[in-house]
């Protein structure tokens, strides 16, 4: 004789699978007096370890049983408590952790065995309890099908690379095969679709699910367009500026300047007078692919006096010193916010370095990491830009 | 040409990918509640009074899976599946099992269905019901009358002669015992493989050191103990 387990508090029954995948045989069993379903790992020639516990929830369970319920290629397991009426299972992941209780029934009154087995013949096991309580005999089919779900708007932009999530079932069976197929090609048997330069215009795609035993097609339309506005310089009062772009399969385009001002056109030409950073929302339609494929952009534009991008209006906020600098300069702020973000930009607009401020009105910029050069300065949020230099 | 000054610097270029975040956000799916793996619950009798244990196989043998049960009201009884999902005759194969415990069903005279052994715990007896292939079940044979107070009966081929031998828990003895099988569904004397002070109530059988035989395992309520006890291979068990 061998001792499994002296703790457990009322073994009711016990049966022997593997839980882990290891290959030995683990023992499981209802525990009815303190309300658990355990299972304690076979660590190899019959040496058990400690016990681990799946549900602390079956009241007064008193039958389990295992086996592969969601088709993962694990070993499951089933419980029936007595108690609170309940059958319920725990779904395995691989490794013999369990997931919370999922309740099958709470109608089974007093059940007293469950078992599981295909019943209806679609390759599946379904769920049968006996419970004394209401003499009952009863049943739960089992409603693993496949089942394709996607979700894809109206109408899309180019990407250089898209991303398609794939939300079929509501379990994903690894046992689950996919394909996406545009129109009559297949294009990835991946779950989720990561599509690269997928092509212009309308075009039919489809997802293919299948389980083991069913399979589901989902087909929608795509529509997709593209848009490219071509980068945004510094752009100079008073000077005007047209907004050229790529537009392809678009039929209205809607632009609004940030300062007021609109436009209705492919590609408008426009005047800012006041120098600062604007908010460019550009709306793009195709009302021939329907009234409901839009999309809205946001750009900034940063305008100013002399088109160098450094203002020379006082709205900053903040000053420098020393500038010229090489290691270390002092932010002042004569109104300092709380929790502000002070940026350092390149030429370019790339961030360079970005330091959380608290509210005061001097802080220390560690700049070492600084190349020589020219840059700028901003405080996150606000529209006014400090010409930074920086010397060896 | 544009007509402004060359030395323009790029001030923000709206990468392709912040337009791509944009749109990531029209992916993200209302998240609703999951829908069950189970459909909800279908009667199948509601004549099992005190339903103690259930199985589903085919016994019938079209080859769909039948269902069958052990209720306090001293039944066995079965249901076939139509192989159309329903459950509708209840086929009784004994209404007179007092104090029946435990069944299980399984191969027990090796002539291809599925038989059903079962255990009543006030006459002390393991029996087992003969299929005749049809579902019919008109011939009881007598295992044993000596596991005292039965519980619990399980069938595994314990001595590798490839028939199904049955296993009994008993809770007034306090006996594990096992019962060869000849083949044809005749036993041999009860062997017993241990006693529990404190209560024998269920019995198992997997090979757990993974040496190719059949060992037992054994739940005890009362003392709160499970153990294994491991088998040689011819059914001396240590």
């Amino acid at each position: 004789m061998q001792v499994i387990s002296t703790d457990s508090d009322g073994p009711f029954e016990v049966l022997a699978t593997d839980l882990d995948r290891d290959l030995d045989i683990d023992i499981l069993f209802a525990s009815f007096d303190d309300n658990k379903i355990i299972w304690i790992e076979n660590e190899g020639q019959g040496n058990f370890g400690l016990e681990k516990i799946i549900s602390i929830d079956a009241g007064h369970a008193n039958s389990v049983y295992a086996t592969d319920l969601d088709g993962d290629g694990d070993t499951d397991v089933l419980s029936a408590s007595t108690d609170n009426n309940k059958i319920a299972w725990y779904e395995n992941d691989g490794q013999g952790d369990f997931g919370a209780q999922q309740i099958i029934t709470t109608l089974a009154n007093r059940p007293h065995s469950v078992y599981a087995t295909d019943l209806d013949g679609d390759g599946d096991a379904d769920v049968i309890s006996g419970s004394g309580g209401d003499a009952q005999i009863s049943w739960y089919e089992n409603l693993q099908t496949a089942m394709s779900d996607f979700t894809i708007p109206n109408c899309l932009i180019a990407q250089d690379s898209m991303f398609i999530e794939n939300s079929s079932n509501f379990i994903l069976w690894p046992s689950t095969t996919y394909q996406w197929i545009l129109e009559d090609v297949i294009i990835s048997t991946d779950k989720n679709l990561q599509w690269i330069s997928p092509p212009l215009g309308i075009q039919s795609l489809s997802l293919i699910t299948c389980t083991n035993t069913s399979c589901d097609t989902l087909t929608k339309t795509l529509k997709i367009l593209n848009f490219d506005l071509d980068p945004l310089p510094v752009l100079q009062t008073h000077i005007p500026y047209t907004f050229t772009n790529t537009s392809e399969y678009i039929t209205n385009w809607v632009w609004d300047f940030g300062d007021g001002e609109m436009a209705e056109i492919e590609e408008p030409t426009h005047t800012y007078t006041e120098p600062g950073i604007y908010e460019l929302e550009i709306s793009i339609y195709n009302l021939e692919w329907g009234n409901d494929c839009f999309m809205q952009l946001e750009y900034e534009v940063m305008v100013t006096d002399d088109g160098t991008g450094v203002s020379n209006t006082s709205d900053t906020g903040f000053s420098l010193s020393p500038n010229p600098a090489y290691n270390l300069i002092t932010l002042i702020r004569p109104y300092p916010a709380a929790e502000a973000g002070f940026i350092i930009t390149d030429l370019s607009g790339r961030e360079i370095l970005r330091q959380n401020l608290g509210a005061n009105s001097s802080d220390e910029i560690d700049i070492r990491m600084l190349k020589a050069g020219i840059y700028f300065c901003k405080i996150a949020g606000s529209s006014g830009v400090e010409k930074l230099v920086v010397v060896e | 040409m544009h007509p402004y000054p060359q030395n323009f610097f790029l001030v923000y270029t709206y990468s392709r990918s912040i337009v791509f975040l944009l749109f990531a956000l029209v992916f993200v799916r209302s998240l609703t509640a999951q829908p069950d793996l189970f459909a909800s619950q279908q009667v199948i009798t509601s004549l099992a009074t005190g339903a103690v244990s259930v199985y589903a196989t085919d016994l019938d043998g079209d080859g769909d899976r039948d269902v069958l049960s052990a209720s306090n009201d001293d039944k066995i009884a079965w249901y076939e599946n139509d192989g159309q999902e329903n459950f509708i005759i209840e086929n009784i194969i004994s209404i007179d099992l007092t104090g029946l415990q435990s069944i299980f069903p399984t191969d027990v005279d090796n002539d291809g269905d599925t038989d059903v052994l079962f255990a009543t715990f006030y006459d002390d007896k393991i029996a087992w019901f003969d299929n005749n292939g049809q579902g019919g079940f008109e011939s009881l044979y007598t295992i044993s009358t000596s596991a005292d107070g039965v519980y619990s009966v399980y069938a595994s081929d314990i001595n590798g002669d490839g028939f199904m031998d049955v296993l009994s828990a008993s809770g007034i003895d306090d006996n594990i015992c096992w019962y060869e099988n000849d083949g044809a569904g005749g036993f041999g004397p009860q062997q017993i493989i241990a006693n529990i002070a404190g209560g024998a109530w269920s019995v198992y059988s997997a090979d757990l050191d993974r040496d190719g035989d059949s060992d037992v395992i054994s739940a005890s309520i009362g003392i709160r103990l499970i153990t294994w006890f491991e088998n040689d291979g011819l059914g001396s068990f240590s």
